[in-house]
């Protein structure tokens, strides 16, 4: 798989006192193709922010950050600058979520959370800032993500959501076995909530369409562990 | 006040009366004042007296029944001397006086549970969001390992544990700090299934979810925790196979029924009405699965601070409905109104 788009790497910010969850997530970014900053300099953050994070492509803002709240920092940045911030937080309540939704930002996440949906939130702000096409490929398929469906030199393949959304993930492990368990658990983090037998729908589907694009049998059966695409 | 509490309580007022009428007749007879004379002083006294007697009685009798029948009707009995006439008698007066004053000293003790109350609410809640924090930093550092499913399964266990102990101040606090708006059903629901698809996936539940694309009014994070605790009893009180777990929206003239339904080993009949009692386990409860009793209890005090019904309905070995009423909440759609 290669990703046309992506030339240069994402460059995310992340605002965080913790160290250990500052280099717990750096290493969880990185190994998902980010490119990673964290801010040091609290005290000074926004000055720190104007001087080397102006033109990163996401924020991570923790509310809760020594010396200035993480929602005041948020209101500074706003100003006069447009990055896509997610506030992350352990403080569970409604008002704060309103609040800094209201500040301008554009996802709220609370602590502890699931790094899969943190990572699938990123993605899903990253792909609505940047507005591109987003095409991946697939031998000689290319598998448009924005319109969801295969395109071969002659002919295009409509998807649906799930059909979609399970290709991609057999796409992004190509030549991996993945478990019933993992496309399922895919799914469900994108809200999803399909079972056992809908899956296996889908699979046979997706073979189809497949075939139809001229590639047969792409997707092999291990029984007892899962599926793997060729 | 009875007529014969009163002259029994006035016995020897009375009775002092009684010798000096008894002194008197005699001394008029001794000294042999004329009948007409004597009997127009005794008379005339004695109209005077039971004049004061039955103005004394009456006074007395209206102030203390009136004090009596607003202490029967007042559900708060301590507000009484809010309402209470100021009596024009001394002993009245005194016993005014001192209800003020105790009342007053009891407000102020009051008042110091409720701060303290608040202060062990607010360290609680402070200590919550820094168990996160840790918490957070372990499901980071957690390698994708099957191995390790059950440790994660484990940390899962101690965020609802610790959700359950953020709730439950939250419910006990007579301060309000939720804040209910427009909430989309569909959205909270999701939340708490995205939270517990590890149950639902490994352990091959079913669900279903029916006509969730509803916004009622309320405080979405309470009714995340709310959810998620249904969702969490009918996991635990599964059959061992072929669990079902539904969750759909009903709507009933102006309310909105919200019911997850689940095809578990049920509540007996006898224990129904309970299972909302703080503390209550059942036998359930005793089946060799770690059990509170506190869920339900909390879910209904939430429940009631939001000003939603919840009601439970279930058969043994059959199936267990939880259900939260929405009612139609016209001050809030006064508000949005005016917003407009």
């Amino acid at each position: 798989m290669d990703s046309e788009s992506g030339d240069s790497m994402y460059q995310i910010l992340i605002v965080e006192d913790d160290v250990i969850m500052q280099q717990s997530l750096k290493t969880l970014l990185e190994e998902h193709g980010y490119q990673v900053f964290i801010l040091k300099d609290f005290e000074h953050a926004y000055d720190e922010f104007q001087a080397h994070y102006q033109d990163v492509d996401l924020i991570l803002l923790d509310i809760q950050v020594p010396y200035m709240n993480g929602e005041l920092l948020l209101k500074e940045i706003r100003k006069n600058n447009n990055i896509p911030v997610i506030m992350v937080t352990s403080r569970n309540n409604e008002l704060d979520e309103m609040l800094s939704m209201s500040y301008g930002a554009d996802d709220y996440v609370t602590k502890p959370y699931n790094p899969s949906i943190l990572l699938l939130r990123i993605e899903a702000i990253l792909r609505r800032s940047k507005k591109e096409v987003q095409t991946l490929t697939y031998h000689h398929i290319r598998f448009n993500l924005q319109k969801g469906q295969l395109e071969t030199a002659n002919k295009v393949i409509p998807l649906s959501k799930n059909e979609m959304r399970i290709f991609h993930f057999l796409l992004q492990h190509q030549g991996e076995i993945v478990s019933r368990e993992d496309i399922m658990k895919y799914l469900w983090d994108t809200e999803e909530f399909i079972d056992d037998n809908t899956l296996t729908v889908n699979i046979s589907r997706i073979r189809k369409r497949l075939q139809e694009a001229g590639i047969e049998n792409a997707i092999e059966t291990k029984k007892g562990l899962g599926y793997i695409l060729l | 006040m009875k007529r014969i509490e009163y002259l029994k309580d006035r016995f020897f007022y009375l009775f002092s009366i009684f010798l000096f009428l008894i002194f008197m007749i005699w001394l008029f007879y001794i000294f042999k004042i004329n009948f007409l004379c004597a009997f127009l002083i005794i008379f005339f006294f004695l109209f005077i007296f039971v004049f004061w007697l039955f103005y004394d009685y009456w006074k007395r009798k209206q102030f203390y029944d009136g004090v009596m029948d607003k202490l029967n009707r007042l559900p708060q009995k301590y507000l009484l001397v809010e309402l209470m006439e100021q009596p024009s008698f001394l002993e009245g007066e005194l016993l005014y006086r001192i209800l003020i004053e105790t009342d007053k000293d009891m407000n102020e003790h009051i008042k110091t549970y409720e701060r303290k109350l608040k202060q062990f609410k607010e360290y609680l809640e402070m200590w919550v969001h820094e168990v996160k924090t840790p918490l957070a930093r372990s499901f980071l550092l957690l390698p994708k390992n099957e191995k390790l499913k059950e440790l994660e399964k484990a940390l899962v266990e101690i965020e609802n544990n610790v959700d359950q102990v953020l709730y439950y101040a939250r419910s006990e606090v007579t301060e309000k700090d939720y804040y209910i708006h427009p909430t989309h059903l569909q959205t909270v629901v999701n939340k708490v299934m995205v939270k517990n698809q590890d149950a639902f996936i490994y352990g091959k539940v079913q669900l279903e979810l029916k006509d969730l694309d509803i916004t009622v009014n309320t405080d979405s994070k309470w009714l995340e925790f709310i959810l998620n605790q249904f969702i969490q009893n009918s996991l635990k009180y599964r059959k061992e196979k072929g669990t079902r777990i539904k969750i759909s929206q009903e709507k009933h003239k102006d309310e909105i029924y919200l019911s997850v339904w689940d095809n578990g080993i049920g509540i007996k009949k006898s224990e129904l009405p309970r299972v909302f009692d703080q503390s209550f386990t059942g036998s359930n409860g005793r089946l060799g699965k770690a059990s509170t009793g506190m869920g339900l209890y909390i879910c209904k005090n939430l429940c009631e601070k939001l000003g939603h019904q919840i009601m439970i309905t279930s058969k043994e070995n059959e199936y267990t409905k939880v259900t939260i009423i929405f009612g139609k909440n016209n001050y809030y759609d006064v508000l949005e109104r005016g917003k407009l």
